[in-house]
């Protein structure tokens, strides 16, 4: 029925067409979105991460988050479930990722989407004492405990800065103290540096439209 | 000779690169992309040891061809163009050269959609339209049928993974598209099934096959991938279970019904015409069937039902994440459980195959060959 030649030139046709819409197109055109100025402080959006906060994206990569994180705030026309969970004051666009090195956009939400947690979590003790043991500050968390991103030392001299509080079955035996790694605080400034709050020409945040 | 050698080093290549590439996920080398977690020297080893396999089955295919292809070619030919295209597109743009983030969306999502309907997918539909003709002892009716499922599997497949992406921070009109594709890729899939289904004539001829029961199998499940995926991408309902194990079931059963199913069909086909006798314990076989089919229905069924639960959860503001997070612990104990069980059918089939070759390689020595 087919001969070669006819059943190669269709295949090849027939691929190109989402090959060029899905790839060609969003390389051309979302490729090349550019960061807008910032009215408020003469700066740019979306921001750009601090050294900290890009080598925590290879944390956050390696570690596998994707695997139950998701980072997008979904369009209200699909959902309002996002918005009013309090994810994110408006819905994520192309523009948001300008700044990433890999889009982490996720694709199960077996834990909370994360575009915006480093304005519902702005303090890193938090996070530290979170990725260590989820579930003493978040009860019934399914999260996995990162502990291997901490180090467990003899104090020597004073306590550091860095120890973590930590309480109960989780305190180090006395004289020791839980400091995090560099992955850790590299990881962490990534988090904190997940927001997008900000307004975009094609997504303006509503005045007192702010997460409930 | 050449033959044999080029694809004896494809094979290596290639085993060689899938159990370094997943040493590397485990010592912390993970691009974090999702289906794409091998380091970049992974994929150029997988890529590159595919080529080899490419130039293998086209040499194959110029020896043996006829001038005309058979329905099972086309997709073995159709399938063998895609892959390097699509695996070499996606990590190109993702993990060699990652092209700005903002555009990585929609390749990931198409790379996502496009390896399992234009790549795995057709391989098993190939075998099942190689193998079933024979095993049933019928023809292929309908072969306009056939032709239409062929090239709208074609169409809509590189278009299908967008509906992972509805709502996304993509432009709205690829999400239309997302769902256009989910929706419209039951009908390929309905042909294509209703095709092959209607070879079946006896149905003793189906009981005392194995190899035709995994085939027949591998197509109800094609079915219900279908209706679930269309289902899934209405806007109203992925918008309240995107996100959660109801999609996640329609991936499931794609990889473990609809493609892994004919290929087991293929595998207890093949293997004993290539050693030249029967090789399989019937015991084994049977068992590694029905824990299969048992798993994957448990497994499948969990994760709709879960999924719901929690999707229809979720759409509630009013209801905290942990409260859904306790709901649906129970359905994720369930689905271990079912997991394990689809673990003990590939050690059962392990087995199966390891006496298989063993035998032989008894019986060789016996007769001194």
């Amino acid at each position: 029925m087919h001969r070669l030649p006819t059943l190669l030139s269709g295949i090849f046709l027939v691929f190109l067409t989402s090959w060029l819409g899905l790839v060609a197109y969003p390389s051309l055109q979302l490729g090349r979105l550019t960061p807008v100025a910032d009215a408020d402080n003469g700066g740019s959006l979306p921001p750009t991460y601090g050294g900290q906060a890009i080598a925590g994206q290879r944390i956050y990569a390696t570690e596998g988050c994707i695997s139950c994180h998701s980072q997008q705030v979904r369009q209200t026309s699909i959902t309002t479930s996002d918005v009013d969970r309090g994810w994110g004051v408006r819905p994520s666009v192309a523009r948001d990722y300008l700044r990433d090195s890999t889009a982490f956009l996720g694709s199960r939400r077996l834990g909370q989407d994360l575009s915006n947690v480093g304005v519902r979590r702005p303090d890193a003790k938090w996070h530290f004492i979170h990725l260590y043991h989820p579930s003493t500050v978040c009860e019934g968390s399914l999260m996995p405990c990162f502990s291997d991103l901490f180090l467990v030392r003899k104090i020597q001299g004073q306590k550091s800065d860095d120890a973590l509080n930590l309480t109960g079955e989780d305190a180090p035996k006395d004289g020791y103290e839980v400091i995090p790694t560099a992955d850790a605080k590299n990881l962490v400034a990534y988090l904190l540096s997940l927001r997008h709050d900000y307004p975009l020409p094609e997504a303006p945040v509503k005045k007192n439209g702010a997460a409930k | 000779m050449l033959l044999r050698t080029l694809i004896i080093s494809a094979t290596v290549l290639w085993n060689l690169a899938v159990l370094l590439g997943t040493l590397a996920i485990f010592a912390g080398y993970s691009t974090g992309v999702e289906w794409l977690e091998y380091p970049g020297w992974a994929s150029a080893m997988l890529l590159l040891s595919f080529l080899l396999i490419g130039i293998w089955a086209v040499l194959l295919f110029d020896r043996r061809s006829t001038g005309r292809a058979e329905v099972a070619q086309w997709y073995l030919v159709a399938a063998f163009c895609w892959f390097p295209w699509v695996y070499g597109t996606a990590n190109l743009l993702l993990v060699w050269k990652p092209i700005q983030a903002s555009a990585q969306g929609p390749i990931q999502s198409w790379y996502c959609g496009s390896l399992l309907a234009l790549w795995l997918l057709p391989v098993a539909l190939a075998s099942a339209y190689a193998l079933l003709p024979r095993l049933l002892g019928n023809h292929l009716n309908r072969r306009h049928l056939a032709t239409l499922g062929f090239w709208m599997l074609l169409l809509l497949g590189g278009w299908n993974g967008m509906d992972r992406l509805i709502g996304g921070p993509v432009p709205a009109w690829m999400t239309s598209a997302g769902v256009v594709a989910g929706v419209l890729f039951l009908i390929p899939l309905f042909m294509i099934s209703i095709n092959l289904l209607g070879m079946v004539r006896k149905r003793a001829i189906v009981a005392g096959s194995i190899s035709c029961r995994f085939l027949l199998m591998g197509l109800y499940a094609l079915i219900t991938v279908g209706v679930i995926g269309a289902i899934a991408s209405l806007p109203d309902v992925s918008g309240a279970v995107r996100f959660t194990a109801f999609t996640e079931a329609k991936t499931q059963l794609l990889i473990l019904g609809a493609i892994s199913l004919p290929l087991f069909g293929l595998l207890y086909e093949s293997l004993p015409q290539l050693l030249g006798r029967d090789c399989w314990s019937p015991v084994l076989s049977g068992r590694h069937y029905i824990l299969t089919l048992v798993g994957l229905g448990m497994l499948v069924t969990l994760m709709l039902l879960g999924g719901l639960f929690t999707g229809l959860a979720l759409a509630d503001p009013t209801v905290s994440f942990l409260n859904i997070t306790s709901y649906s612990y129970p359905f994720h104990v369930m689905e271990c459980v079912a997991q394990l069980l689809l673990l003990i059918a590939a050690l059962i089939l392990g087995a199966n195959i390891t006496i298989a070759l063993a035998g032989d390689y008894l019986l060789n020595k016996k007769t001194g060959k």
